[in-house]
């Protein structure tokens, strides 16, 4: 719950509330600009770090569902 | 040597869900437009001696104007005679996993819900797991926030011991917030928990008793058991920006921390630039760097009996560690028709993992490459 707030006070200070009208958003809806650019590509690795590394959560594939060790 | 199949779901009943399944998958699809079909291969090998092969084939459409839905398969083919394997007493091991996960999301005006169920089975391994989101745009989209919640339901078998059966439940939730700071820029935070409840350790993972790394094949070995507590809590936060540099470059930058109950502390940093010479090719250049921290139950070494603890492991992806990856991406799009288009795409790149107290080795060498289709219609 403590990271719920930090995490919600931080984005409200870090954002500022802005809006972008949406004839000026011609870059940001280029491809390379969306948060997984390449979905297929990245599908696979990510589930191998998911199950190599200790962390997990928050990017990529989540852990679970697998006896991968 | 360990033999395949053991008390998980027979081969028929698995044979009948697969076939239930993809005939789900057939009629919500029969019934969709815009199609779209991709597939993928991903390869990654390592000096460890394990090799993964994961083929994938996604088809998705629009089924009416507000909803869409989504079929995955995907196999996961692997072989390894790692130093897990083989201070196991095992000879090398190939295995494969089988996934099924069905979506559909659909929009109401500025929000989204979305509901998926995922299936896999492997010889050793079955889950179960469904998801549940929803996101809603504010401020003429310039803000976005979204929840999710998933839930998995996991049966853990070990192969050649039918005798053995274990559950794995994992709750995760995760709340995000994607603000857009101008005509450039973009900012996205993420915050996600998760628990486990049930055998988390591996039914494979021995630790040996005795100096170096003892092998539990070699006669006079004293070999136990690794145990793991049967709770998890994970906590992950991740904070990611991206901005367009011209109107053929951008620079990503993205960091997580991680932390859970078992004191295993991780970083993960990653940088990425992407470069748009042509109209329909993309190149992109990332690097990730990861650390983390010992688990509390780590033990590099364990020299005799009266130095275990209720809880001891040897797994490597406990231990500490750090690991740098570069990838370097190419997509190549090209159009069909006067609405459909087709993209040819490539990544490939080597990842380091240095440790810093694991006995078998100090680094490993891994390379990954994914070669991968898509065909909009």
């Amino acid at each position: 719950m403590k990271g719920l707030i930090v995490l919600s006070v931080m984005f409200a200070w870090l954002t500022g509330c802005a809006t972008v009208a949406p004839y000026e958003r011609e870059r940001l809806s280029r491809p390379d600009m969306g948060a997984e650019p390449a979905p297929e590509l990245s599908a696979g690795a990510d589930h191998a770090k998911a199950y190599r590394e200790g962390a997990s959560g928050a990017v990529g594939t989540s852990a679970g569902g697998c006896g991968c060790n | 040597m360990r033999v395949v199949e053991v008390h998980l779901p027979p081969v028929r009943a698995r044979s009948l869900l697969r076939i239930v399944l993809g005939s789900l998958s057939a009629f919500m699809l029969s019934r969709a437009h815009a199609q779209e079909v991709s597939s993928a291969v991903y390869v990654r090998t390592d000096t460890d001696h394990t090799t993964v092969v994961t083929p994938r084939v996604r088809v998705g459409g629009d089924v009416g104007s507000a909803t869409r839905v989504d079929a995955t398969y995907s196999a996961d083919i692997w072989t390894s005679a790692s130093i897990d394997i083989a201070t196991s007493a095992s000879k090398a091991v190939t295995e494969q996993r089988d996934e099924i996960d069905l979506s559909v999301t659909h929009e109401l005006l500025d929000a989204t819900l979305g509901a998926s169920y995922r299936f896999s089975t492997e010889p050793d391994y079955r889950s179960h797991g469904v998801t549940l989101s929803t996101s809603f745009d504010l401020a003429q989209k310039s803000t976005t926030l979204a929840l999710s919640a998933s839930a998995l339901f996991d049966q853990v078998g070990r192969v050649g011991d039918p005798r053995f059966s274990s559950s794995l439940h994992t709750l995760l939730a995760r709340v995000s917030g994607t603000q857009l700071l101008d005509a450039a820029s973009w900012l996205q935070a993420v915050y996600e928990i998760g628990y486990a409840g049930g055998y988390l350790a591996s039914p494979y993972r021995w630790v040996g008793i005795g100096p170096g790394i003892p092998r539990c094949a070699d006669p006079g070995a004293v070999c136990v058991r690794e145990v793991l507590p049967a709770e998890r809590v994970r906590h992950a936060l991740a904070l990611t920006v991206r901005r367009a540099l011209s109107d053929r470059s951008s620079i990503g930058a993205s960091y997580r921390f991680y932390i859970d109950g078992w004191d295993l502390l991780a970083n993960t940093a990653q940088a990425t630039f992407s470069f748009t010479p042509g109209l329909e090719t993309r190149l992109g250049f990332d690097y990730r760097f990861y650390s983390q921290s010992a688990a509390r139950y780590y033990r590099a070494s364990v020299s005799s009996l009266a130095e275990l603890g209720t809880f001891t492991t040897r797994d490597k992806e406990l231990s500490p560690f750090i690991s740098h990856a570069l990838t370097f991406t190419i997509d190549q799009g090209f159009a069909l028709g006067t609405t459909g288009a087709m993209h040819l795409a490539a990544s490939l790149g080597p990842t380091w993992y240095l440790f810093d107290d694991f006995p078998a080795y100090d680094h490993l060498f891994a390379f990954e490459a994914t070669l991968a289709a898509r065909i909009e219609l």
